[in-house]
């Protein structure tokens, strides 16, 4: 490549290096006040709710107080009938009438420690707690927690004094407490309000839903999300024939899909059904609220089932899990590295560290750009760590392919036909390197569940990145800064090797 | 004891992992992980306060002090202390939630709630202040199918990552590679059961693949100076002879891998706040895991591997190579 060539690309490569490094992570403040401030892709890109810290829209000092800015969230559920001792004695407090005060203190009963109460005719049979409600209070306990892990994977369920269950999200999913805490048959209604309308599925009150509904599931087509129900030929055709009415034009109903008594979810009919997949969307639907109607219907359909009221109790959010400190501390961590690396190779290859430098900057750079973009990443301890060893990967890689060359080098080649040769031995070492961890990090994000998926998705995007950049973007950045040295073995530390000439 | 004899020592690398293997998968069927980090049973004393304590530090923190003091007195040691902040109540509460070992008995926590309670009683006068404390005992259900599924996910990437090794370095180094991945990957979670270090639930699963990748890597730069040993040398050698110097040459670079690793793994658990701390600290376990099998059991193994897929070539009909090819290969047999 002839000199000019070189400073062309040289200056076109800074110029990209350092724009992607102010876009990712320099903020610049261009006025007073927080609404003229860039804000750089590291701040943007969604982080692990357990490294908490403010990110997004919620990154103002005076937003921070209302906003989610990390950690999670816990409800208690309460069963139908039983009350916590804070409750009782609220209730038995506020009662002023000494018989009503009496009649009330002897509808309850202290449970476990006494940090519960139960109402005797609801969960005691024969002086004993009733053998149903323990088995019912069981089946709602795993049906909550088979809802919140489908919603996210690192949901936790606690049974609290034994008859209460608390659920805590790492996020802000707040909403699903309530949803998620309807129990009963699933129905179906049809009509044109909620309480006059008729049940249509199951037709018969003693056949099962499961003979007419197989389940339902979200999906997000071109921004729209989107609830799809899927019916049986069985279940198409009761709907089929409730509906024809509407395509005739004899009356606008909806479509009413019940929890227990809970509504669902509503669809308002305005032409015949006649399809074993039922879509409902709706403009108002965020990604989450899709979900966590078909989470409800699916498990409301599925064989786990309760009649069980499960009453949610107070709401309250707590810090993440990790500190707010910790991602400060893991960019602490990862400027060490940095140095560390700057440092082994600045001492190893003198200038040519610098091509490891712009290719190493890139590669950063290019990460985060697809953590921010992609949805499903987020910056979290797993993501840090699948991109750190690839990032091991790429310097390795940079370090053994100027290994080859300096062995070429000190053979008496010229440093162009050096770099030449040492990239055409260590390629295919190179290519499978990469490959294969590339190929363990895909394949185990697309059957994992997160945490594991994104640490392995991760990995497998870095490590396709590592192997594009060293096998390319460093030669290239070595060919355009090398071309201006007079001295190019004294560039890049290598030597000749001393020949004796007896 | 020479660098070759270490080679022949296959008996007590292989005997050294079912070790670990077996007392880890008795100790994780018997007594599953220490999930301490996870805290899946525990007792907790939760102090519930209103807006006209919150809204006064000095109030706030005589509140936590006092709890403190009644703790300290009746010997209750505090894992865990949180303050949470009520969500859509009317009122603007906040929990601090103190943890304790579920071994606390009933009558010990009711007997600190009712101190703590009758401090407040005596120190909070104001009728505007609410401060209400209990006691409860919590059993966390885990986690279901995520585990399994997690592991199933990274037995399939190893298995296809290997086929690719299998074409590309032969189907006894994708053999050898399969035990030395997933020694590499179970290794960890047994050293983890066995330690009874405190982990958290997901946690054994990522420990897992690092130590899974780790040991494919290492793995990887073994059969690639493997395949420069076949290829450089002059005529057909033992098994052993190959592996040897194949094992020498990746010596250097598997240790710098494995050390530059581990610092990768240990500075940000080093600068790190303690929750990250409990996480990526134990994970220098999946390193050493890792380079483990890839440096002793899996170059050991490859001896008997190797030498046995050599007798099977040994034995299949040569094939047609090509006049060019069989031109290149006596020329070779005569330099030699």
């Amino acid at each position: 490549m002839s000199k000019v060539k070189s400073a062309i690309c040289l200056t076109l490569m800074t110029i990209l290096i350092a724009a992607l490094v102010i876009v990712c992570f320099i903020p610049i403040q261009y006025g007073r006040d927080a609404m003229h401030r860039f804000d750089p892709i590291v701040v943007w890109a969604d982080r692990d709710p357990d490294l908490g810290t403010s990110y997004g829209a919620a990154r103002d000092e005076d937003s921070l107080r209302t906003n989610y800015i990390g950690g999670g969230y816990s409800a208690v559920y309460y069963p139908e009938g039983v009350i916590s001792a804070k409750e009782y004695n609220d209730n038995l407090n506020g009662i002023s009438d000494p018989d009503k005060r009496a009649e009330y203190a002897d509808k309850y009963v202290p449970y476990g420690d006494g940090a519960l109460y139960l109402e005797e005719e609801v969960a005691y049979e024969n002086g004993a707690l009733s053998e149903d409600f323990v088995a019912s209070f069981e089946s709602a306990k795993e049906l909550l927690r088979t809802r919140f892990e489908r919603l996210h994977e690192e949901t936790r369920v606690d049974v609290v004094d034994g008859l209460t269950a608390r659920v805590t999200v790492p996020r802000d999913l707040t909403s699903a407490f309530t949803l998620f805490g309807y129990t009963g048959d699933f129905t179906v209604r049809f009509g044109s309000d909620q309480d006059s309308a008729e049940t249509v599925l199951p037709r018969r009150p003693s056949e099962s839903i499961q003979d007419y509904v197989k389940g339902a599931r979200a999906r997000t087509v071109g921004g729209n999300h989107t609830v799809i129900i899927d019916f049986t030929d069985a279940g198409r055709d009761v709907l089929a024939a409730k509906t024809a009415t509407v395509a005739e034009g004899t009356s606008a109903s909806y479509l009413y899909f019940m929890v227990g008594d809970n509504l669902a979810l509503s669809l308002q009919v305005t032409t015949q059904i006649d399809d074993t997949r039922l879509p409902i969307t709706s403009t108002s639907f965020a990604s989450s609220d899709a979900q966590m109607a078909a989470i409800l219907i699916d498990t409301a359909v599925g064989t786990v089932q309760t009649d069980l009221r499960m009453v949610v109790g107070d709401m309250t959010s707590y810090p993440a899990f990790y500190g707010e400190n910790a991602m400060l501390y893991l960019y602490i961590a990862f400027g060490v590295l940095f140095l560390a690396m700057m440092v082994f190779f600045l001492i190893r290859y003198k200038l040519l560290a610098f091509v490891n430098l712009y290719t190493y900057l890139l590669f950063v750079c290019v990460n985060l750009l697809c953590i921010w973009a992609i949805p499903f990443l987020t910056l979290s301890v797993e993501t840090v760590t699948a991109f750190l060893i690839a990032s091991v990967l790429l310097c390795a890689s940079n370090a053994f392919a100027f290994e080859e060359a300096r062995k070429e080098f000190e053979h008496g080649k010229t440093m162009t036909s050096s770099v030449k040769a040492g990239y055409k031995k260590c390629f295919w070492h190179l290519f499978d390197l990469h490959i294969v961890i590339a190929l363990l990090g895909f394949i185990t994000y697309f059957i994992a569940f997160v945490p594991l998926s994104g640490f392995a998705f991760t990995l497998g995007l870095a490590t396709v990145f590592s192997g594009v950049f060293t096998l390319a973007i460093n030669r290239f950045n070595w060919c355009i800064m090398m071309a201006y040295c007079k001295n190019k073995g004294a560039f890049c530390n290598f030597k000749r090797k001393e020949v004796d000439d007896d | 004891m020479t660098k070759k004899s270490i080679l022949k020592l296959l008996p007590v690398w292989a005997a050294v992992v079912a070790v670990f293997l077996i007392a880890g998968i008795v100790l994780m069927s018997i007594l599953g992980f220490n999930e301490g980090a996870e805290r899946p049973e525990s007792t907790t004393v939760d102090v519930d306060y209103n807006i006209a304590v919150k809204n006064d530090e000095n109030k706030v923190a005589r509140v936590e002090e006092i709890c403190e003091e009644v703790f300290d007195k009746a010997g209750l040691t505090v894992l865990d202390s949180i303050e949470g902040k009520g969500v859509n109540t009317s009122q603007d509460r906040t929990v601090r939630r103190y943890t304790f070992s579920s071994s606390v008995t009933s009558e010990k926590l009711a007997e600190v709630t009712a101190e703590i309670g009758a401090k407040f009683d005596a120190e909070f006068t104001d009728e505007l202040i609410d401060i209400r404390v209990d006691y409860h005992r919590v059993s966390n259900l885990g986690y279901s199918d995520f585990i399994w599924r997690g592991s199933v996910g990274l037995a399939v990437g190893i298995v296809v990552a290997l086929i690719y090794v299998g074409i590309r370095f032969g189907v006894g180094c994708a053999v050898t590679g399969l035990t030395v991945t997933a020694c590499g990957g179970a290794l960890p979670v047994c050293l983890v059961a066995i330690t009874r270090i405190p982990v958290y639930a997901s946690a054994p699963l990522f420990y897992a693949a690092l130590g899974a990748v780790t040991a494919l890597l290492l793995w990887l730069v073994f059969c690639m100076k493997l395949r420069d040993v076949s290829k450089n040398s002059a005529r057909p050698a033992e098994a052993e002879e190959v592996v040897h110097v194949a094992w020498k040459g990746a010596l250097l670079p598997v240790a710098v891998v494995t050390c530059v690793l581990a610092v990768i793994i240990a500075i940000p658990g080093a600068v790190a706040t303690a929750g990250v701390r409990a996480l990526l600290l134990p994970a220098l376990l999946s390193v050493v895991s890792g380079a483990y099998p890839a440096l002793l059991l899996g170059p050991s193994l490859h001896v008997y591997v190797r030498a046995h897929f050599d007798k099977l070539a040994a034995k299949r009909k040569p094939r047609y190579l090509g006049s060019k090819k069989q031109d290149k290969a006596t020329k070779k047999e005569e330099n030699a």
